[in-house]
C-alpha cells in the first residue's frame, strides 16, 4: 500500500478490483485539511479514462510491475518507439507518454524505464534528472547571478520551463522530471 | 433517484478549531431540515465545546446530536443504521471510524458518502469538485469530494432562505439597530453617534490589530470597535489588562466593546449593521459577504505560506471591477493583514474610501447570490450523483 501522496505518473493503482494507471496528478491545498491529490487515470484493461480525487493520507493499493531499460529511437505517428539492450523495438503511444512526452526529443540518450504490465508497455519513466539544451531563450540578465530570478526557456523539442535569468542560447541545464522544474546550468 | 424528502442524512464533525467546523456543520444541518425536509444526525468529537457552542444558539430539535468519541464504542446495531442512512458527510476531511466503513462496506446499498472540503477561490476547485473517490471497500461504495466555492461550476456557498431580505432590513434600520445595541451596552446616543464607524473584529492573533486600534484611538473620529468574545483579545498588547465580556472601554476616540459568546443569529446582526467587518477562517468570511459590508479577510494561516495564495485567488475574483487604486491598497492591507504587518498607513488611505468599498460589497453580494446555494446544490448533487468510477 501507498499514500495517495506517494503516487506518481505512470504508476498503477488497483481500484475497485481493476488496475489503473496515473497519467497525470495534481497536488492542491484545500483549508486545514491534508492536500488532496486529483489524478487522470487510464484503465489498463479497457483503455476508460476518468479523474479521480484523494486525500493524500488516503492508502491505495499499489501494484509493482515489471521494468525494463530502454532509450528513445522514434516518431513513427501516432507511435513513438523506444528499443531495449536486445535492439527489441517498443512502441508506445502518447497517452501513455503524458508525463514524460514535454523532454522526449530526437537524439535523447537517457536510459529510460519501459513499465509493464501483462506483457504489455504502459508506460516509460525518465531517470529524475536529465539535461537538455535550451534552444531559445531571452538575452541574459546582467548582474543577476543569484538564480532566484526566471525566465522562460525553449527546449529543442518546443517546450518551455522556467531557467534562471542567466541562462543563455546553447547552455545546457538539468530538469527535475518529476516536478518540471529547472534545477541547474550544467556544463558540457 | 433518492426520495430526497424522506432522507435521512449522518454527518460527522471534527471540531478542530474554536466553532468555525460547528459553525458551518450547524447551518448546513439547519437549512437541510428547514429548506428541504431531510432528518439530520451529526456526530460531533469536542462534546464540551459543542456544548458551549449550543448554550447560545436558537434551539434546534430538529437536529439529531451525537457524542462521537475517539474509540467508538457504539454497537454495531449503531454502525448499521449509519450505514443505513441516504448520505453520510464527513466535514472537512474528517476522517470515519472504522467500524462506519467495515459497515457501509457490508451493506448492499450504501449511502452516497459525501468529503464536504474546506472553501477556497482557487481554480483548481472547479475542477476537483465533484470527482469520485473510491475507497476500495466495495464496489457500491460511492464517495465524491464536494467543494463550496463560488464559481457555478462549484458547490456554492451556504445560505439560508430569506437571510438576504434580513440583511436589507437590517440596514434599513440600521440607526434603529444600533441605538437598541447602544442601549444594550449601556451607551447613550448623546455619548456615541448612531453614525460612528462602527468596525467588528473576529480575527485569529494577528500583531497589527493594536496598531490598527491605536490608530483609530488616536485618530478623533467616533469609532465602534466590536470585538466579541475569542482570539482577537490575545492581540490587543497595546492594553494594560486583557478585556473580558461585559466589557465596554473608551480610549480616545474608540469605544472598545466585548459582547459574551454570541449565537450565529446574533453575530449575523452585527455583521449587518457595522460599517466594516474583520472576520476570519471560512464561516464569518462567507456570512460577512452576505452582510454586504466592507471587510476584511484574516485567513487560517498555513506553514507552508500557501494561505497567501488562497487570499489572493480569493481577491481576484471579488475585487473585480474596483477601481484600481483603491484596489491596489486593499490588496496591500490585506496582504500586510494576513501577515501581521503595520496597515495603518493603508487604513488612513481606505478609510475614506469606505463608501466605494460599500457600494462595491453590495454588487459582490448580488453576484453571488444569482447561484444556488450549497444546500440546494448539494440536495441537487445527492439526487443526480455523477457516474463513479467508470470500470
Amino acid at each position: 500500500m501507498k499514500t495517495a501522496q506517494e503516487i506518481r505518473p505512470g504508476q498503477v493503482i488497483m481500484l475497485d478490483g481493476s488496475p489503473w494507471k496515473v497519467q497525470k496528478n495534481e497536488f492542491n491545498r484545500a483549508g486545514r485539511s491534508s492536500a488532496i491529490n486529483k489524478m487522470k487515470l487510464k484503465n489498463i484493461l479497457n483503455g476508460m479514462q476518468t479523474e479521480t480525487t484523494f486525500k493524500c493520507d488516503d492508502k491505495l493499493e499499489y501494484i509493482v510491475l515489471e521494468q525494463k531499460e530502454v532509450t528513445y529511437s522514434y516518431y513513427a505517428d501516432p507511435m513513438y518507439v523506444f528499443v531495449d539492450s536486445d535492439y527489441e523495438q517498443i512502441e508506445i503511444s502518447k497517452d501513455d507518454l503524458d508525463n514524460v512526452l514535454a523532454y522526449i526529443e530526437d537524439g535523447m540518450e537517457d536510459v529510460c524505464q519501459a513499465v509493464f504490465y501483462n506483457g504489455k508497455v504502459i508506460s516509460i519513466d525518465l531517470p529524475k534528472t536529465i539535461v537538455r539544451q535550451i534552444a531559445y531563450t531571452e538575452p541574459a540578465v546582467r548582474g543577476d547571478t543569484t538564480g532566484k530570478v526566471t525566465k522562460t526557456a525553449r527546449l529543442n523539442n518546443g517546450h518551455e520551463l522556467q531557467v534562471s535569468a542567466f541562462c543563455e542560447i546553447g547552455d545546457y541545464i538539468e530538469i527535475d522530471t518529476l516536478t518540471g522544474e529547472y534545477k541547474s546550468r550544467v556544463k558540457r | 433517484m433518492t426520495d430526497i424528502h424522506s432522507s435521512r442524512w449522518t454527518m460527522f464533525c471534527a471540531m478542530i478549531d474554536n466553532f468555525g467546523d460547528i459553525g458551518v456543520c450547524w447551518r448546513l444541518a439547519r437549512q437541510l431540515i428547514h429548506e428541504h425536509g431531510i432528518q439530520v444526525q451529526m456526530w460531533v468529537d469536542d462534546w464540551p465545546a459543542l456544548q458551549r457552542f449550543l448554550s447560545v444558539q436558537a434551539d434546534e430539535p430538529g437536529i439529531e446530536l451525537q457524542h462521537w468519541q475517539k474509540d467508538w464504542p457504539q454497537p454495531a446495531s449503531v454502525n448499521q443504521q449509519i450505514a443505513a442512512s441516504e448520505v453520510i458527510i464527513e466535514a472537512f476531511g474528517c476522517e470515519l471510524p472504522d467500524a462506519v466503513k467495515a459497515a457501509l462496506a457490508a451493506t448492499d446499498t450504501p449511502p452516497l458518502w459525501i468529503n464536504l472540503e474546506y472553501l477556497s477561490a482557487e481554480d483548481w476547485v472547479a475542477g476537483c469538485h465533484g470527482l469520485p473517490s473510491p475507497q476500495n471497500l466495495s464496489p457500491a461504495i460511492r464517495k465524491f469530494f464536494y467543494f463550496p466555492g463560488f464559481e457555478p461550476q462549484t458547490g456554492g456557498l451556504l445560505r439560508e432562505a430569506g437571510l438576504l431580505g434580513k440583511h436589507r432590513q437590517w440596514q434599513q434600520q440600521q440607526s434603529s439597530e444600533r441605538q437598541q445595541y447602544w442601549q444594550s451596552l449601556g451607551i447613550s446616543p448623546e455619548q456615541l453617534p448612531l453614525d460612528a464607524l462602527m468596525i467588528s473584529v473576529f480575527t485569529y492573533e494577528n500583531p497589527a490589530l493594536s496598531g490598527l486600534l491605536k490608530q483609530l484611538a488616536d485618530g478623533g473620529e467616533p469609532v465602534v470597535c466590536v470585538i466579541p468574545e475569542g482570539r482577537s483579545l490575545n492581540s490587543l498588547d497595546f492594553l494594560q489588562t486583557k478585556p473580558r465580556a461585559g466589557d465596554v472601554l473608551q480610549l480616545g476616540s474608540l469605544t472598545l466593546v466585548v459582547p459574551a459568546f454570541s449565537s450565529q443569529d446574533q453575530y449575523d446582526w452585527l455583521l449587518s449593521i457595522c460599517d466594516f467587518n474583520l472576520v476570519r477562517g471560512e464561516d464569518s468570511f462567507v456570512r460577512a459577504q452576505w452582510a454586504a459590508k466592507p471587510m476584511l479577510w484574516h485567513i487560517y494561516p498555513q506553514d507552508d505560506g500557501v494561505h497567501l495564495d488562497k487570499l489572493r485567488a480569493f481577491m481576484d475574483r471579488c475585487l473585480e471591477g474596483l477601481d484600481p487604486a483603491l484596489r491596489q491598497h486593499y490588496e496591500q492591507l490585506a496582504l500586510r493583514w494576513n501577515q501581521g504587518e503595520d496597515c495603518r498607513d493603508l487604513w488612513h488611505y481606505l478609510r475614506p474610501q469606505l463608501p466605494d468599498l460599500l457600494e462595491h460589497a453590495r454588487k459582490w453580494q448580488q453576484k453571488l447570490a444569482e447561484q444556488p446555494d450549497l444546500a440546494t446544490n448539494l440536495v441537487r448533487f445527492i439526487n443526480r450523483p455523477p457516474a463513479g468510477l467508470i470500470r
